[in-house]
């Protein structure tokens, strides 16, 4: 894919992160977040945006196989709660970034 | 995936068991897609796990079990460094000497019950890596080796902890390679289920317990002083193993009636198996004794049977073990029986 392909986010545009699955697949353990772009500084919407393109970049690489694997689901909204782009990436092919994010929210995309 | 978007830019991610329908159902492009896709997501697979000329040195003969214990120092890198092996003494890493016990006994399970000789039943090496990642709550298996985390000891203890893990994770080895049930919705949640009756079994054959004497939970002990909860799973009551202000409360129905419709986890494959896993206790508990005597050889048929297609329901596997306890023990039997009727208490039969 293109990076003329990949989703721009606007000023309108909600970025959901969720993980699911693992032996443990407790419901809080999910710990669903989202990012309105409209809360966020122009940096770290860029920030966004490159993680948004990290993602897309790898492409369908498919499933390591195997079970009890942990999934991050990535859904992109940009107008009401209608996923416009949605994605799902293996824990072992998540970039650390992503996982940064989950685990601390808009701090970990910085000022 | 259910429940998942159809726009074309949703689509990138197909997972195996969507392709698997469509080479299966689709039209003759669209199989013929799916089929390319599959071969190249297979390659992908093999690049990714142990090579063959990598494994380590399968069990010699039939009884005896060959263990490979690594330790991923943290890291995410599989298998990681050999700390014990087959024979050897305790290491005195906690992780280690559990993975190495708990293989050992869930390999003598499948042994002295069923004479099954390893996952593949031809001796493969059991190989499993601990310490892996940084507070790791998880354990997986990969489609060569067991995966163990250490927790991340606010909620969860080391996940080597409980003998019905391990077991479980060894399962999910032996289930796909006998009936290779699809990730997803309700063979799925079979296979999630095939994984916890077989590593609760382990669990009371090792402490010999019989099936009034059992607690029939999963991850009994994983789970930190400071969570509400007893366990991950209860196969005796579904619903009710946890209820902790942080984890949230077991999701896990024990009836048709309240089966979960989700798109996530692959379609609830960890939620719904609460219903398959109280069938198994109810039919269990109905026969007496030991849940390995009667129950355990029949779902063990059931899931060796050829039957068993990838994509079966609940039913279809329901109306497996039925078959399989009249084949067994009898038309009639109180095995035929009590398979019957627990089957129908939890709604999957009439």
């Amino acid at each position: 894919m293109s990076r003329a392909d990949c989703p721009r986010l606007t000023l309108g545009s909600v970025v959901a992160i969720a993980r699911e699955g693992g032996f443990a697949a407790m419901p809080g353990l999910s710990r669903p977040r989202r990012f309105a772009c409209r809360d966020l500084t122009e940096g770290q919407r860029a920030r966004l945006q490159a993680l948004i393109d990290e993602i897309e970049s790898l492409g369908s690489p498919g499933s390591p196989g195997g079970n009890d694997r942990m999934v991050f689901r990535i859904t992109l909204e940009d107008t009401g709660e209608t996923p416009s782009w949605e994605r799902l990436v293996d824990e072992s092919l998540t970039p650390k970034s992503l996982n940064r994010l989950w685990k601390s929210g808009p701090a970990a995309l910085g000022d | 995936m259910t429940g998942m978007p159809t726009s074309s830019r949703l689509t990138a991610f197909m997972p195996p068991h969507v392709l698997e329908r469509v080479a299966s159902h689709g039209n003759a492009r669209l199989k013929q897609c799916a089929r390319n896709t599959l071969q190249a997501d297979a390659q992908f697979r093999l690049r990714n796990a142990s090579r063959p000329s990598a494994r380590p040195a399968d069990s010699p003969r039939p009884g005896q079990v060959a263990r490979y214990i690594y330790t991923a120092n943290r890291q995410q890198t599989l298998p990681g460094s050999l700390v014990r092996e087959e024979g050897a003494p305790d290491s005195g890493d906690v992780a280690v000497d559990e993975a190495y016990q708990w293989l050992g006994a869930t390999y003598r399970f499948y042994w002295e019950v069923f004479e099954r000789h390893s996952i593949d039943d031809e001796g493969m090496a059991l190989i499993g890596t601990v310490h892996y990642g940084e507070d790791y709550d998880n354990a997986f298996w990969n489609g060569a080796q067991m995966v163990f985390g250490d927790g991340d000891g606010e909620l969860f203890n080391r996940f080597t902890a409980a003998l019905e893990v391990v077991a479980h994770e060894l399962t999910h080895g032996v289930i796909e390679r006998e009936a290779g049930l699809i990730y997803a919705d309700q063979s799925g949640a079979l296979n999630e289920s095939l994984a916890d009756v077989f590593g609760v079994m382990v669990k009371q054959h090792h402490f010999e317990q019989t099936v009034d004497e059992a607690d029939w939970l999963i991850g009994e002990g994983l789970l930190t002083e400071r969570v509400n909860g007893r366990a991950l799973r209860s196969m005796a009551h579904p619903g009710t193993a946890y209820d902790d202000p942080v984890l949230g409360k077991d999701p896990q129905p024990g009836h048709m009636d309240d089966f979960v419709q989700t798109a996530s986890d692959n379609g609830g494959v960890h939620i719904n198996s609460g219903i398959p896993n109280r069938a198994f206790y109810l039919a269990a508990t109905r026969l007496g004794g030991f849940a390995w005597e009667a129950a355990g050889p029949v779902w063990l048929d059931a899931l060796i049977d050829a039957r068993l297609a990838r994509d079966a329901d609940f039913a279809t596997f329901a109306r497996l073990t039925i078959d399989r306890a009249t084949a067994r023990f009898g038309g009639g039997s109180e095995a035929e029986r009590a398979v019957t009727q627990a089957w129908a208490d939890v709604g999957v039969l009439p």
